[in-house]
């Protein structure tokens, strides 16, 4: 019998349990639509802290380098920046060791780093006994002795729960190769505090960022000389962020002056004690409002201007987006932890396998009473000359039919749903990057994942129906 | 009376269905009952066979048994000297496809189906085409009178028009033996005369074997032999010639 004749049987029997079929499919849909929600809501907010992490690091770079610039190093710092090797020339050049060297020396720094963030994720009891009171890179210089390195491992053996991430003779091997990297640390931080202080006489009274956004030639060739390593353009950048963020500073520092505390108060009908930054940035959005501000400013504070209008509306925008996107960074937390299915937190993961598993306990249940309802039929089926197969058939076909109706649907109203969660929640940061392919590719998962669900989920009761012999089926009613 | 009776019918030489000690127990809870124990008897090609007996008395056992629509505990069925518990599932489909066509006492249509698409749905088992399928199936509806009413589905039909779509439907392959489970029960009488008039022209003209298992004392007048059934056994076996049968008696029994 063709496959043709069938897929047709199929369907006049379809239609004729229509309201029945639809329920199953109502089914399906919500599971899908529930499975589709929570993968494209993973994968958006994936995205949405993709983009936030690479804008913010943009916004972030002016403080990062007034902070180099500015703050003296110590030996847990060094440690990180060693590991991350962001900038493994300069690092090389300040602990005054060959690139073989930092190659070798930094996986040695990895897994101390590594066995510190253990030490990290101890309960209060365990460490107290364990480490003590002294903490990260003191720790592991002071396991480098023998005897408290002894001390230690029997301390360790006695809580069978802690486990340590490497064997036993790695941790050995890690510190006996530690004693090098501690001292580059120490060479490290030396030359780097050494260099810092000879910056010193440029400051002055000013902050590093008002340093930074005075943009002098000198202090680009001060830092490329005593070891540094700045290119002029990359120099540039950070000396025209650091002009709009020296001057966003110096006017949240006028929302503070009392006269023009009391007169922003007036303008946005509230107590002077509620005026807070975020606020005044709203307000200054608006060109309006900039104008009038810059008035105030010049009138009532007696301030010399060195901006216009313009240029506060542009800060105020860039703050609100900053705030908007720290907002998103902070929402999509979530999303770091990928450890589950298809790139979803372990927890998510859980929660898909079990409402597919319900979704194909449902279906289950409702072909199964779709076989006895029609035991019959299938009786007279067969008495007419039907194979097992074309049974079995008949319903795998109803179920998958069923499943891609539901998984379309599903997948429309789950991907629908998402988006727009998305978008109300995040906006314009998530729509600058909407994730077109990966929603397409969402759907189609979800599409043969509802029919596969409910072609196996079909298997079963069909198989049972199939197998009856004509007479013991036509019995059972 | 456990010996078996032949009457051997003139002009009848191929046996078509033969049983051999056919036994059939079924066993619920720990009590058996026996519903065959241990039949012998020969069906020969293109007579009118009618199996009678009271309920309980094993009569639909052996119907469905010497149908292939249920397995005996011991014991053999052979249709056309072919052992059927010997049959694959494939091979038994193909024997239910082509061999033989039922006809049952609910006539068993399928709801959802046109009269036309009842007919035709054993045709594409058997793998006809789409239009050979249709055209033999109206060819069969004419034939129990129902060829304008072949896109009506079963609601929208009388029990008879129903038994009748059922018979064009167990004719759809052109079946040697046609079993019917009481196809007039559930008739009123005019309706089962007419029913059992297509049946005979069926045995007549195409040379079907039919056997139909009955309570309808009409049946006697038209079929060429009897089976009495009786707790499992053959009770009787006689020609139609030597019957005696007294239509209209009420409360008696025909054997």
């Amino acid at each position: 019998m063709s496959l043709a004749k069938l897929f047709d049987l199929t369907w006049t029997a379809i239609r004729y349990r229509l309201f029945r079929a639809l329920m199953t499919v109502l089914v399906i849909t919500v599971a899908i639509a529930f499975a589709v929600n929570l993968l494209l809501g993973a994968v958006n907010a994936r995205i949405v802290r993709q983009n936030t992490e690479e804008e913010l690091e943009q916004h972030k770079s002016v403080s990062r380098w007034a902070s180099r610039i500015s703050q003296s190093l110590n030996k847990d710092l060094a440690l990180a920046e060693f590991v991350s090797a962001a900038r493994s020339e300069e690092l090389i050049g300040f602990a005054g060791i060959s690139k073989e060297q930092f190659t070798s020396l930094s996986e040695v720094a990895g897994q101390g780093l590594a066995f510190i963030e253990f030490l990290e994720t101890l309960q209060y009891k365990e460490r107290r006994e364990l480490v003590g009171a002294v903490v990260n890179v003191s720790f592991l210089d002071e396991l480098v002795d023998g005897d408290r390195r002894s001390g230690f491992l029997e301390m360790l053996s006695q809580f069978p729960a802690v486990r340590l991430k490497m064997s036993l003779e790695e941790f050995e091997a890690m510190l006996e190769n530690w004693v090098e990297v501690s001292h580059t640390l120490d060479v490290f931080v030396a030359n780097r505090n050494e260099a810092l202080r000879s910056l010193l006489p440029l400051f002055g009274s000013k902050s590093p960022i008002q340093v930074l956004a005075e943009g002098r030639d000198e202090l680009l060739n001060r830092l490329n000389e005593i070891g540094f390593q700045i290119e002029p353009e990359e120099y540039r950048q950070v000396v025209a962020l650091a002009k709009t963020e020296a001057l966003a500073i110096h006017l949240e520092n006028s929302f503070t002056q009392l006269d023009l505390k009391k007169a922003l108060a007036r303008r946005l009908n509230t107590m002077p004690y509620q005026i807070e930054a975020s606020r005044v940035w709203r307000s200054l959005q608006k060109q309006r409002n900039a104008e009038w501000y810059l008035q105030n400013y010049q009138e009532l504070a007696d301030n010399k201007v060195e901006w216009s209008a313009t240029d506060a509306v542009f800060i105020a925008r860039q703050r609100l987006r900053e705030a908007k996107l720290q907002d998103a960074y902070n929402a999509t937390i979530d999303a770091k932890d990928t450890r589950g299915l298809f790139g979803l937190s372990v927890k998510m993961s859980v929660l898909l396998i079990v409402s597919l598993a319900v979704c194909g306990v449902g279906i289950t249940n409702a072909l199964l009473m779709s076989v006895t309802e029609r035991y019959r039929e299938i009786a007279t089926l067969k008495c007419l000359g039907a194979l097992d197969v074309s049974i079995l058939l008949i319903f795998v076909i109803e179920a998958s039919l069923q499943g891609v109706v539901g998984g379309l649907a599903g997948s429309l109203i789950g991907g629908l749903t998402s988006f727009l969660g998305a978008l109300l929640s995040f906006g314009s940061i998530f729509l600058q990057e909407a994730p077109i392919f990966e929603m397409f590719k969402v759907f189609l998962l979800a599409l043969i994942g509802g029919a596969l669900l409910a072609g196996a989920a079909a298997v079963y009761p069909s198989w049972k129906a199939a197998r009856l012999a004509p007479l013991e089926a036509m019995r059972i009613e | 009376m456990n010996e078996t009776v032949q009457a051997v019918p003139d002009a009848m030489e191929r046996v078509i269905i033969r049983t051999v000690k056919l036994r059939k127990v079924y066993s619920q809870k720990k009590v058996e009952t026996v519903a065959l124990a241990g039949v012998d008897s020969e069906i020969y090609q293109g007579e009118f066979l009618s199996i009678m007996g009271p309920s309980g008395s094993g009569k639909s056992t052996f119907f469905n048994m010497i149908g292939g629509l249920d397995s005996p505990t011991s014991g053999r069925v052979m249709i056309d000297e072919v052992d059927v518990a010997q049959l694959t599932a494939i091979e038994l489909a193909f024997l239910r496809c082509r061999k033989i066509g039922y006809i049952f006492q609910q006539y068993n249509l399928i709801q959802y189906m046109t009269a036309l698409e009842n007919v035709t749905t054993p045709m594409t088992f058997a793998g006809l085409s789409p239009d050979d399928a249709r055209n033999r199936g109206m060819e069969l509806l004419d034939l129990v009178g129902l060829k304008d009413r072949w896109a009506h589905r079963p609601i929208e039909m009388s029990g008879g028009q129903q038994q009748r779509v059922a018979i064009a439907r167990s004719m759809a392959n052109l079946p040697t033996i046609l079993l019917c489970d009481e196809p007039t029960a559930n008739l009123d009488f005019n309706t089962g005369q007419e029913i059992l008039e297509i049946l005979k022209n069926l045995n007549g003209q195409r040379g079907v074997t039919i056997i139909c298992a009955t309570h309808d004392h009409r049946m006697l007048d038209i079929c060429d032999r009897l089976i009495w059934i009786r707790d499992g056994l053959i009770d009787r076996v006689a020609r139609r010639d030597e019957v005696d049968i007294q239509l209209g008696s009420v409360g008696g029994e025909a054997s």
